[in-house]
This record gives structure tokens, C-alpha cells and sequence, in this order.
């Protein structure tokens, strides 16, 4: 806008040249056109004018790596993620070998095997049918069958489950009201 | 000067800009090429790569909740041949800890077969090996200085699952075995394998953690509830053992089967395997049907069978409760004369003599007066020569020759009547029996008591073969047996139990088609209490060489198993029981 100003503005004062040129161009485009053909001939431009230019330029490497700096961070973050989802993964595969392999431990310690070595070094043996005196024990009824399963959350629904809800127009909203209530 | 500077500027830009052109054209000309879909699948292969997730086999359990197959993790040796620093480490190393040769670990490390960058040494490696190398590994790697130092690089350790049996061979011919690569034989491995192996995903991961996200769920195969009773199965097959020694058999079976729901509380035969060393099967089995006689093994089961006759005869019409005759010896059928077990005359007779005395003849005579059409039409009904359906792999069907086949003559008939002539499976002759036992129901044998699949128990419902006889006929072939029982003073009896049973001695059929004069099968089948039963036993041993009847063979087996049995059960005797009744 600065450039196109001065261009169209009389009383600035551009170098002779340019001057010239951009008086000689029928619209602002083709005065843009005479002066970016002139601009080559930058020491020809003064100081000012020249400082700028730098300014445009630097504004736009500066937003340019605004930008990549931007993508770098998302990009880096994402990255990080991903690896943690890898290596979560690769805990659970070792927490489900590690829960199998106690499981069987468990059950070689318990299996029947085992345990009827450990109940005859501990000096019992087995009951005999004479030995054996029943009685009625009122209220108490046996345990009919084996339920395995155990009620336990929905592993799915919870991986599945996501972290944020909100939009941004609710985020932005919940920040605006919090910005409009007044201190305590 | 400034002019020639400006020169030498413009011609460096003018490059730089030509180079870049070509490189964007060159990109274009790729992307725009007939190879650019195989450059694509290139990228692609090395973009990450498709990894199928096996999940974890289901597990089983006995009735109680008890662990019967697990998994365990064992470990997958690798070498990665880039980061070998010393081959010879490796492999006196693997030679030393694993026993691996040590000289084609040498050589195929030297010397790998071409395109290979990743070797696999060996596997299913237990974890306490592969992590005493693991220590090693790292160990050497900390003290490695020089190239002549020994180093265990490029040693890499893969875990995974496998199949366990923490109760070794305690029911191990019911449960079967899983081979290494995940496939179960025999049993209930092999019967349920789709269910315990669950269903292998396959999936992309791809290598770039941009792109990485939550592998699918992969859910483990069904976990399996059985109906086998892991105290009774250890005691039955303690029992078997030794009985195995006593009676010098050459193999040995029994079942303990609940004859109101037809759940299998206990199987076992012999010989037995240490499942977690499937590799022994070769050695411990000639054939397949050994592995669980108790149903892949038809033989003829000889007097046992006559259970089966008297209840047919009875529910029939043929005869009546008071049914007698004259016993003189022999009978004639089908141009055939047929004796008793001791070719001896046994004078008139009841039901209950017949059943007592084991009488051929009689069985005959009842066979005769139903005719061939009744006696097998009661013969299908009760399942002879099909097989049960019993959820074990490798069920045997038996045989039954009826009137039509092309070895079927009249005598048959006779003979069939008390066993012989006729193949069963210990199972099939449970599942007729079952009828008896309970109230004229068969009931399917079966030994999945339950499923335990994404969260949900799913059991297993108490299904009926069908009804081939009256309530009232299975009440007093019970009570005939009983009593038959109770007035021989068989070795069977219990004190204080009334069971109903009926032993069966049968010759054995040589290749030649005859009887051997001198081998036999011994099997008692049972069940009590009589007026509930709660248990039904099965006895089989095949040519026992230290008598020659199964009243002293099977008979004090049956005894004893159903002496530890009702106290396993909680199965009080039938004064107790009936006084806490009325309480």
C-alpha cells in the first residue's frame, strides 16, 4: 500500500526515474509493472524507500516461518504421539504376556498336583467316605454353577471415548465469558 | 567491475533456476510415467507394512474356575546380520544355553542365504532361557572394547504366546493338545478350535508416527467352562492307574458322567501324555483312536449290553415283569445255538436270575420274542452304531448290523442281545444307559459346560437324545439291577448306596474274525443313588490278565471309584440322605 501511495500520490517524492515511469503508466498496475522493472536498479532507490522493501520482505520470511514454525510444532507434537500410541501398544502386547504368564504360574502353583503334595507334607490325607458326617445347614444352598465373567468397563467404548467435546465457536465462548465475569 | 559482477550473479540464478526447472520437470515426468504405480507401491512397501495381530487362544477351565490350558510367553531368536560384531559368541553361546548346533549357527551366520538380513535361529525358546541371554547380551555389550571382544549384537528376542497346560496330564485326553502352529488336535482343542483361536487382524502400521494410530481391538478366542470336575478327574485317574497295575490291563478307562444332564464330571483313559510335550504323542500313541478311548475306541461291550435288551423287552410288551422260563442250557436261533457264559443249565428262571447270572440264553429269549424289527428299531432309539455328539474330536460311531445288511443272519440277533456281534464306544454305552437312569431320557454327553465370548457366559442347556423308553420301564430295569446286585453281593456294592449296575465280560474278535480264546474286555457300567441318581460310572479295561471275569476286574473298580466319588459330590448315604430330606 505504501508503494502504490506514494506512486499515485504527487507529492511524494520517488527517484527521477520511477517518477517518470509511473507518471508515463496509464493505471496502478502498470505503474507496479514499470516500477518491479525498475527495482533492479535499487541503488537508485533511496534509502527509505529501499528500507521498505527489506521491511516486506522480512515481515513475509517472518510469517513464512510463522508458519513453518507452526507445522513443525503440530507436526513434532503429532510425531510424539504417534510414538507413544506405538509404544502403548507394545506395553499393552507385554502387560497381556506378562497377565497370561502369571495366570499359568497361578494355576501350576494350585494345580491339583501340587496341592495334594503340600496337604500330605503337611501331614493330611484324604477323607473317607465313614469319615464323612453330613448335616443340614438351614439357610445355606450350594453354589449352582461357575460364572466367569466379571463385570468390567467397556475397554472399547473407553479407548473410543474422545478427549475434547467442544467446539471451537464453545471454546471461544466459554473463554469470552470467563474474560466478562467479574473478579472476586 | 560492479558490471562483471552483475553478469556472474544473473548466470549463477539462471543456473540455479534451469537445475530447479529440471528437477520439477523431472518430478512431473516421473509422476507422469507408466512406472510411476510401481514407484508408488514401492514407496509404499517401505512406508510400513501389513502386521497380522493373532489373538491370544481362549482358555479352558474345569467347573470350578480352575486353570486346565493357559498361555505362556516363550521367545523367537533372532540375529539381524548388519549388527553381528562376533558370530562365534552367538553361537557357542545359542549352543551352550539353547543346545542349538553350534556349527550351523556358525555357518548360516556366515554364510546366509542371499536377501536375508533378519535370521531366525530358533523358537518357542522358555522365558527364563531367552531372558538369561537377554542379561548376556547386555552384559558383553557393556565390556565390549575391540572386534576380538565377545559380543552377542545383533541377538534380537519377538515374545509371544503359547499353549500351557499347568495340570500336565491331568484330563489329557479330553483336552487335546495345540501344536506350534496354534492348531488344536484332539479333544477339546480340536473340537473348539475356530472358538479358542479367535479371528487373526490383519493391519497396516505404517512406520511414520504422523500416521500411527490405536491397532484395532483384537479380541482373544472364547474362554471354555468344562464340565469336568478337576478333583474327580485327578481321583479317577489315580484310581485308573493303579487299577491299571492291579489288573495288569493293557489299557484302561472310566467316565463319570451326571446322567441327569449328561455333564461329563470325569474322563480318562489310558495311556496319558504331559500335554505341554505334544511332541511325545508319536511315541505314546500308535493310532489316533488311543488318545481317548472313552470315545474314539468302538469295541463289543459284552454283557453290559444287556441292560439295553431288558429295557427293550420290557418296554416293548414282549414280556412282563413276571417273566420266567426254563433254562436248559442252549437255544436255538437262526439254525445257531447259543450258551451261557459257563455253557451251564441254570433251570428256571426270573428277571432278575437273568440279570443276576448274566444269562445269555434268557437275553436270547427276550430278543426272540420281540422279533428283529422290534429289538432294533429300540436298538436305533437308543443310539447304537451313532455317534453321540459328544463335543470331543474323533468320536466313533460303533456298529450295529441290522436285518437287511449283507452280513446281518438271524443268529446275530442272539448274540447281539448280549453284546456281542455289536461295537460301542464307552460313550455311546453311557448314553443309552442314561435312559435308564433317568426317568426313560437319553441325554446328550457333553463337555462344555459353558463359553465365556466378549463379555458374556453363554452355558451350555441340558439337551435329550430322546426318550426310547418309559419312565416306568427305566424305574424297574433299575430296580431289577439293583436288586440283581444287592443279591449277588457283587464287589460293585457300596455300603450304604443303592446303585444299580451291570458287568460285561466280552471276548475279543482277532483279525481272523474269531473270538481269542484267552483276551477279553471287562466293563462294568453303573449308577446311583437309584431313586435320584446323581452319577453314572463307566468302567473299561481291555485284555486284563489277572482274572478272567469283570466281576472281579471292573466290578471292585467301580467300588472304589464310587466310594471316593460320593464323598468328592457330597453325596450322603441314602439313610442320611433321606433323613435330611425330611428335616
Amino acid at each position: 500500500m505504501t508503494i502504490l501511495s506514494r506512486l499515485m500520490n504527487p507529492s511524494a517524492r520517488p527517484v527521477k526515474a520511477v517518477r517518470k515511469k509511473a507518471e508515463k503508466a496509464d493505471t496502478p498496475y502498470q505503474a507496479i509493472a514499470e516500477l518491479a522493472g525498475t527495482l533492479r536498479h535499487h541503488q537508485e532507490m533511496p534509502i527509505r524507500f529501499q528500507r521498505e522493501w527489506l521491511a516486506v520482505f522480512l515481515v513475509g520470511v517472518m510469517l513464512l516461518g510463522l508458519v513453518a514454525g507452526l507445522y513443525l510444532n503440530v507436526s513434532a507434537r503429532a510425531a510424539i504421539t504417534g510414538r507413544e500410541i506405538q509404544s502403548l501398544e507394545a506395553e499393552i502386547a507385554v502387560n497381556k504376556r506378562d497377565n497370561a504368564d502369571l495366570q499359568t504360574q497361578i494355576a501350576t502353583l494350585l494345580s491339583n498336583q501340587s496341592l495334594a503334595q503340600r496337604a500330605q507334607a503337611l501331614g493330611f490325607e484324604p477323607v473317607k467316605r465313614e469319615d464323612v458326617e453330613y448335616i443340614v445347614v438351614p439357610g445355606y444352598f450350594p453354589p449352582q454353577g461357575i460364572h466367569l465373567v466379571q463385570p468390567v468397563a467397556d475397554a472399547d467404548l473407553l479407548a473410543k471415548k474422545p478427549e475434547y467435546t467442544e467446539s471451537l465457536f464453545e471454546w471461544l465462548g466459554r473463554q469470552m465469558e470467563a474474560a466478562s465475569r467479574p473478579l472476586k | 567491475m560492479k558490471r562483471q559482477y552483475q553478469v556472474r550473479s544473473l548466470s549463477l540464478a539462471i543456473l540455479f533456476a534451469v537445475l530447479a526447472a529440471l528437477v520439477v520437470l523431472q518430478m512431473v515426468r516421473i509422476q507422469a510415467s507408466p512406472e510411476a504405480a510401481m514407484f508408488l507401491q514401492q514407496a509404499d512397501r517401505y512406508a510400513g507394512k501389513y502386521v497380522t495381530l493373532f489373538p491370544e487362544r481362549g482358555r479352558i477351565f474345569d467347573r470350578d474356575g480352575f486353570l486346565l490350558a493357559g498361555n505362556k510367553s516363550v521367545y523367537e531368536i533372532g540375529v539381524s546380520l548388519a549388527e553381528v560384531k562376533n558370530p562365534r559368541t552367538i553361537a557357542l553361546t545359542l549352543n551352550t544355553v539353547l543346545g542349538l548346533n553350534y556349527e550351523k549357527v556358525y555357518n548360516d551366520l556366515l554364510n546366509p542365504p542371499s536377501g536375508i538380513v533378519y535370521l531366525v535361529v530358533t523358537d518357542f525358546v522358555s522365558s527364563e532361557k531367552a531372558h538369561d541371554l537377554m542379561e548376556m547380551k547386555s552384559r558383553l555389550a557393556e565390556e565390549y572394547q575391540s572386534a576380538s571382544d565377545p559380543s552377542l549384537a545383533g541377538l534380537h528376542f519377538k515374545a509371544h504366546l503359547m499353549r500351557s497346560y499347568p495340570e500336565k496330564t491331568l484330563a489329557s485326553n479330553v483336552l487335546g493338545f495345540v501344536t506350534l502352529e496354534n492348531r488344536g488336535y484332539f479333544g477339546v482343542e480340536e473340537k473348539y478350535n475356530n472358538l479358542l483361536a479367535g479371528v487373526p487382524t490383519t493391519v497396516w502400521v505404517p512406520e511414520d508416527p504422523n500416521r500411527a494410530a490405536e491397532l484395532p481391538a483384537t479380541p482373544r478366542g472364547a474362554d471354555l467352562i468344562l464340565t469336568i470336575d478337576r478333583e474327580i478327574q485327578a481321583m479317577v485317574e489315580e484310581q485308573l492307574r493303579e487299577s491299571l497295575v492291579d489288573t495288569g490291563a493293557d489299557s484302561g478307562t472310566i467316565i463319570v458322567m451326571d446322567p441327569r444332564t449328561g455333564e461329563i464330571l470325569a474322563m480318562a483313559s489310558t495311556p496319558q501324555m504331559d500335554l505341554n510335550n505334544f511332541s511325545q504323542y508319536s511315541e505314546t500313541y500308535k493310532n489316533a483312536s488311543e488318545f481317548n478311548r472313552a470315545v474314539s475306541m468302538q469295541y463289543e461291550p459284552g454283557s453290559v449290553f444287556k441292560v439295553l435288551t431288558l429295557a427293550a423287552a420290557l418296554d416293548s410288551g414282549a414280556i412282563s415283569t413276571n417273566f420266567s422260563y426254563l433254562d436248559v442250557g442252549f437255544y436255538e436261533i437262526g439254525g445257531a445255538y447259543v450258551y451261557n457264559w459257563d455253557k451251564g443249565a441254570w433251570g428256571p428262571q426270573d428277571l432278575l436270575g437273568c440279570m443276576r447270572h448274566s444269562l445269555n440264553i434268557c437275553m436270547t429269549r427276550l430278543a426272540d420274542q420281540m422279533g428283529p424289527d422290534m429289538f432294533y428299531t429300540y436298538m436305533r432309539r437308543f443310539g447304537v452304531g451313532h455317534p453321540t455328539g459328544i463335543d470331543l474330536a474323533n468320536e466313533a460311531k460303533g456298529r450295529l448290523k441290522v436285518p437287511g445288511d449283507a452280513d446281518w443272519y438271524k443268529v446275530d440277533l442272539g448274540t447281539n442281545s448280549f453284546g456281542q456281534g455289536v461295537a460301542m464306544t464307552p460313550i455311546q454305552m453311557m448314553a443309552a444307559a442314561s435312559a435308564l437312569a433317568n426317568e426313560g431320557r437319553m441325554v446328550y454327553p457333553h463337555v462344555l459346560y459353558g463359553m465365556v465370548s466378549n463379555g458374556h457366559q453363554y452355558n451350555t442347556p441340558v439337551q435329550t437324545l430322546g426318550t426310547p423308553i418309559s419312565p416306568q420301564t427305566a424305574r424297574t430295569v433299575s430296580e431289577i439291577l439293583a436288586t440283581s446286585m444287592e443279591q449277588a453281593k457283587m464287589a460293585s456294592v457300596v455300603e450304604g448306596y443303592r446303585i444299580a449296575g451291570k458287568t460285561g465280560t466280552a471276548q475279543i474278535p482277532g483279525p481272523d474274525g474269531y473270538y481269542l480264546p484267552n483276551e477279553i474286555n471287562a466293563s462294568f457300567i453303573g449308577w446311583g443313588p437309584v431313586d435320584a441318581p446323581r452319577f453314572m460310572v463307566y468302567v473299561w479295561f481291555e485284555k486284563p490278565d489277572s482274572a478272567d471275569w469283570a466281576s472281579y476286574i471292573a466290578a471292585p473298580v467301580f467300588r472304589e471309584v464310587v466310594e471316593k466319588l460320593v464323598v468328592l459330590m457330597g453325596i450322603p448315604p441314602d439313610d442320611v440322605r433321606l433323613r435330611l430330606v425330611g428335616q
